[in-house]
């Protein structure tokens, strides 16, 4: 079928006309082949501009449409939907930029427009190759997993099992909270974290639509957006959850002890334990690396104590599979360990603390039973507090944790009110960061309680004289400062989980430079992700506090609804494509997928592509020597056609002299197809 | 310690000695073929054969200095899938790399195979080969070609030489054999050393009764000096042929006898694709195109896509090019496409410290994604 073109140049009202003459654009146009229309307008992205499409789709019979304006990020959708409207295929359209790849970066308007020309033909030729293409659509299935259970996951969990959806929700510990159980109050409100989080947590375990799984991790996942199939491995806990009435007698007699994860190794737990008494659910754990009874088949204590027979020192771990249509994860985050930055003293010094063994020391079920005291049970007369430590620093983390400024003061707050007034508070600052609601109103009414602020990083901690001396610089007085205290907490930066790397693996998602899930977009897609069907929620994709975590959460709960209402979700076309006849079956194209969307047939010694995983990427395409494997929509044709256009020499170019002189304007036709040096 | 044996020498003919050291591997139960260059005719080259029959071996010529094809890609042919038996296969060295990087790529097995590597002397390029031999007798000149002492005779006959590749070859000895037959340093007339060098080999040679030799002294030795003499050969000719292709006007000034026939490509052990890029529509042109293409500049050269050619199958398979110099045997005008193929080679094999038959180990770079790799070009970019 004889091609007919329509060519359409936007101005973007100055954007792209300011530099380009648009007109004359679409005049030349109308002398490249096939265009049987070109015309040029001042908002093609408008009603009136589409409609100006579709009519000529309609009117002049075009079966290839070009439109040269933005970049297609933007509207590439809008001009593909118009030509659906218009009854025509929306692969046949190629939208072509010369905003941001021309208007917007060249300087003189006659090399734009010349520039605004290669990239019309460069268009028109390869429109011409394009070829019909047609969404699929796949069912969605109706359940979600979570993946963590602390404050977002909770979240994220009770949104969609409030919509009648089921939620799997995989917690790698043996009870859910996170670290927000860990805490005592929050800021700025003062409200008590357990207060506050109980209810919701208790709602986990009461909710029928919320299959809960903790000391469980999820070890693989397959499939694709809508039908992700999920391992879940449930680590043996040794007690059968079902018979167990969480009286916990079995927890006082156990004779052997460990640091408690729970309470940042400030004091001790028994080999079975669980985290505290409101823990969900309250069925404790044995620890089996230290449990005599496993390890030595000794003891055996809590077994002849348990009213109900819950024991059960043989169970095995077990694997569960699950069908899932998205996942969302709520993996959390980690604080940093302070050890390695040895001029800070953690390790060495006993009364250097992190934030969140402090935030034990206050917690009422903390090892200290909520009271503010040193190693030797004194209450300290002086604290220092360090913010930024491992945060805002090239050596560590460069960004900023968020939260340490409001928790910082939150401590301030604690310590004046449970140590007593009199006692002194430092803290050692480089900006106060207090942007939430209510956050700078807080910070007021703590300086007003009389705590000291500090601006400068201390250079370090040193003891004289059984005191701890912060060392530093207050650089808003430009002078030297040493301040003895009885303890310092180091304000230690949130960082992505130790195991981040692997985790990313599994679900397929890509990580950021500072090492937490990578978003779709940082502003206009915070909560998805480049796989589609995964969605995060809380600090797993950067540092956050309770509401902000929760907010993302909610935000990730209704992205994983909006599939789940629907019931379907259309599949790009524009997927790799491995011919048969050509494939030659070396692997390599297996091994270079980064979606694992390249299985090897056996039988007939063939790659094959699953089109619902593949995204396109063309890293098969780029290596496949044969060219077997090809992209839809990017083929090699299209592809090498596209680059004749380009570098077409139009009559009349300005002709560009640099350094390289006549060799560039040679070397710019080398490699166009058919065109021999 | 390697099983090191002897292949005795009797009548002054290291031929006739390998022929029976062949027979004797075909013998063995395990081995069901033997893939080797057999002189089929009177005249004429030694072609590849595999050979069942061990009163068929009577033609074999594993010395001839002649190198019709890389048998690589036949290897791959009769190891690709299960034929159910092993056979062994005769290889120079650079077929057996050629082999090595073809198994990585998923196009042959080592499974079922033993392969017999043998010193490599160097051979003439086809049609160098008819001259060399002029009138004599095929076995007599392969056995005028080695003289007393392996890799000590000068290779000049009847004013040819063996092929550059051969010349610039820096790897004489065989890799990743299971058995290696040692020429280079042997008294030809007396004994020949064979090595173990693989369980597979040891359990070979053990069974074939052969009597023990002390060492296969003077070996390392030749081998040292033919390597040195060949390097010093290679890097002259990767210099020259570096000046003459710096620019796109001297490559294509280096090109221009190319007739697209596509030979070099065919004859190329590595060049593993069912079906050449270059023969799909993606260079099936339209006519305008070309009327296109030949007004921008006045004229076109036709076949159009020379250069292009070149270029991509540098970019597809220089990596893995192994130098053995098939792609110059091939070209039915004398281009000296070897020495452009090694040049680029030599550049894109240090940049992965890369050298294709080293190892079965190492992924063909292309094929792997090393996150630090060539930080000094795109540091830049994080």
């Amino acid at each position: 079928m004889a091609k007919k073109i329509g060519v359409y140049v936007c101005h973007c009202g100055s954007n792209i006309a300011g530099k380009v003459d648009c007109e004359g654009v679409a005049d030349f146009a109308k002398g490249l082949k096939d265009v049987a229309v070109s015309r040029d307008y001042q908002f093609m992205c408008s009603d009136p501009g589409q409609e100006m499409i579709i009519k000529d789709i309609r009117e002049h019979g075009l079966n290839r449409v070009v439109v040269a304006s933005c970049s297609p990020r933007l509207h590439e959708k809008t001009f593909q939907q118009a030509c659906a409207r218009a009854g025509l295929n929306p692969y046949l359209l190629q939208h072509s930029c010369i905003r941001e790849h021309c208007s917007w970066i060249t300087a003189d308007p006659e090399e734009a427009t010349a520039k605004a020309k290669h990239i019309v033909e460069a268009a028109v030729e390869r429109v011409g190759r394009h070829q019909e293409l047609f969404s699929r659509e796949v069912e969605v299935l109706p359940d979600v997993m979570v993946v963590g259970a602390g404050i977002a996951g909770i979240q994220a969990s009770l949104d969609i099992a409030k919509s009648g959806h089921t939620v799997h929700l995989v917690e790698k510990s043996p009870s859910i909270g996170g670290h927000m159980a860990q805490f005592d109050k929050t800021f700025p409100t003062l409200d008590c974290a357990a207060c506050i989080s109980t209810p919701k947590m208790v709602a986990v375990s009461q909710e029928p639509n919320i299959n809960l799984m903790t000391w469980s991790e999820v070890e693989d996942v397959s499939g694709f957006v809508g039908n992700y199939t999920a391992t879940v491995l449930h680590k043996p806990r040794y007690i059968n959850a079902d018979v167990c009435t969480g009286c916990g007698a079995c927890l006082e007699k156990c004779p052997t002890k460990a640091l408690s994860e729970f309470d940042e190794g400030l004091g001790m737990r028994k080999a079975i334990y669980r985290n505290s008494p409101q823990a969900v659910p309250n069925t404790p754990v044995i620890d089996g690396t230290i449990c005599k009874k496993i390890t030595k088949d000794k003891c055996g204590i809590c077994q002849t104590i348990c009213p109900t027979g819950a024991i059960d020192y043989e169970m095995k771990e077990t694997r569960e599979v699950f069908h899932v249509g998205s996942i969302v994860l709520a993996t959390g985050y980690d604080t940093m360990d302070p050890t390695p930055m040895a001029e800070y003293g953690f390790g060495k010094y006993d009364e250097v603390y992190t934030a969140l063994q402090f935030e034990r020391l206050n917690n009422a079920v903390g090892p200290t039973e909520g009271r503010i005291v040193m190693k030797n049970g004194k209450s300290p007369e002086s604290v220092a507090i360090i913010h930024c430590v491992g945060s805002r620093d090239v050596n560590y983390h460069e960004y900023c944790s968020r939260t340490c400024c409001m928790y910082a003061l939150k401590y301030d707050h604690l310590i004046k009110d449970k140590v007593g007034h009199n006692t002194n508070v430092y803290n050692f600052y480089i900006d106060m960061r207090c942007f939430g609601k209510g956050y700078e109103e807080f910070f007021k009414r703590v300086q007003e309680e009389g705590v000291t602020f500090i601006r400068g990083r201390p250079a370090e901690i040193v003891q004289e004289n059984g005191k701890l001396v912060v060392v530093g610089e207050d650089t808003l007085l430009g002078m030297n400062v040493r301040v003895p205290v009885d303890m310092v907490v180091l304000c230690t930066a949130m960082e992505a989980q130790k195991d981040m790397a692997e985790v990313a693996r599994v679900f397929g998602v890509a990580q950021g430079q500072d090492g937490f899930f990578l978003e779709e977009h940082p502003k206009l897609g915070p909560v998805s992700t480049a796989t589609d069907g995964v969605f995060l929620a809380g600090a797993c994709q950067g540092p956050k506090d309770i509401p902000d975590a929760v907010a993302h959460a909610s935000g990730g709960a209704a992205q994983a609804l909006a599939l789940a209402a629907k019931g379907t979700v259309s599949i790009s076309p524009t997927t790799s494509w491995i011919n048969p006849d050509i494939c030659v079956g070396c692997k390599v194209c297996v091994g270079l997928c980064p979606y694992s969307a390249i299985e090897f047939d056996d039988r007939r010694q063939i790659a094959v592509i699953n089109e619902a995983m593949c995204k396109g990427c063309g890293s098969c395409a780029g290596y496949c020597p044969s060219g077997a494997a090809q992209i839809k929509h990017f083929n090699e044709n299209q592809i090498f056609d596209e680059i004749d256009g380009l570098l077409g020499l139009l009559p009349g170019l300005p002709e560009i002299i640099d350094e390289t002189g006549a060799q560039s304007v040679q070397a710019r036709n080398v490699i166009t197809p058919g065109e021999p040096a | 310690m390697a099983t090191t044996v002897k292949i005795q020498v009797d009548g002054n003919n290291p031929v006739l000695a390998l022929q029976g050291f062949l027979k004797g591997l075909l013998d063995d139960e395990s081995i069901g073929g033997i893939l080797v260059p057999v002189h089929l005719f009177e005249k004429g080259l030694p072609m590849p054969t595999l050979v069942t029959d061990s009163a068929k071996l009577s033609g074999a010529d594993p010395l001839a200095p002649a190198f019709s094809m890389n048998s690589a890609k036949l290897l791959a042919r009769l190891t690709r899938g299960q034929s159910g038996e092993r056979i062994a296969a005769v290889l120079r060295p650079c077929e057996i790399r050629a082999f090595v990087e073809l198994v990585k790529l998923n196009q042959g097995s080592l499974d079922d195979v033993v392969i017999v590597g043998v010193d490599c002397m160097g051979a003439y390029d086809n049609l160098s080969y008819k001259t060399f031999l002029g009138d004599a007798d095929s076995f007599q000149a392969t056995l005028d070609f080695h003289g007393l002492i392996g890799g000590e005779a000068d290779t000049v006959r009847n004013g040819v030489d063996i092929a550059s590749a051969c010349q610039s070859c820096e790897h004489p000895a065989p890799q990743n054999a299971d058995v290696v037959i040692g020429i280079a340093g042997a008294h030809l007339h007396e004994s020949i050393p064979v090595m173990a060098t693989s369980a597979r080999g040891e359990a070979l040679l053990s069974g074939l009764n052969l009597p023990d030799i002390e060492s296969a002294n003077g070996r390392d030795k030749t081998l040292e000096s033919l390597i040195a003499a060949r390097i010093v050969n290679r890097d002259a000719m990767l210099e020259k042929t570096k000046a003459l292709t710096g620019t796109l006007t001297d490559l294509s000034e280096y090109l221009s006898a190319c007739v697209n026939c596509y030979n070099c490509r065919v004859a190329c052990p590595v060049c593993y694709c069912k079906e050449c890029v270059f023969n799909t529509d993606v260079f099936e042109h339209k006519p305008w195109q070309y009327m296109e293409w030949a007004k921008r500049k006045g004229s076109l050269k036709m076949p159009t896509d020379t250069i292009f050619y070149h270029l991509t199958r540098m970019a597809h398979m220089s990596t893995a090019c192994v130098g053995c110099g098939q792609c110059s045997n091939a070209c039915p005008n004398g281009i000296p496409v070897m020495e452009l193929f090694r040049t680029v080679a030599a550049r894109t094999q240090e940049s992965f410290d890369y050298e294709p038959g080293r190892s079965l180990d190492e992924s063909p770079p292309l094929s792997v994604f090393k996150e630090d790799e060539f930080q000094e070009t795109v540091s830049h970019m994080a």
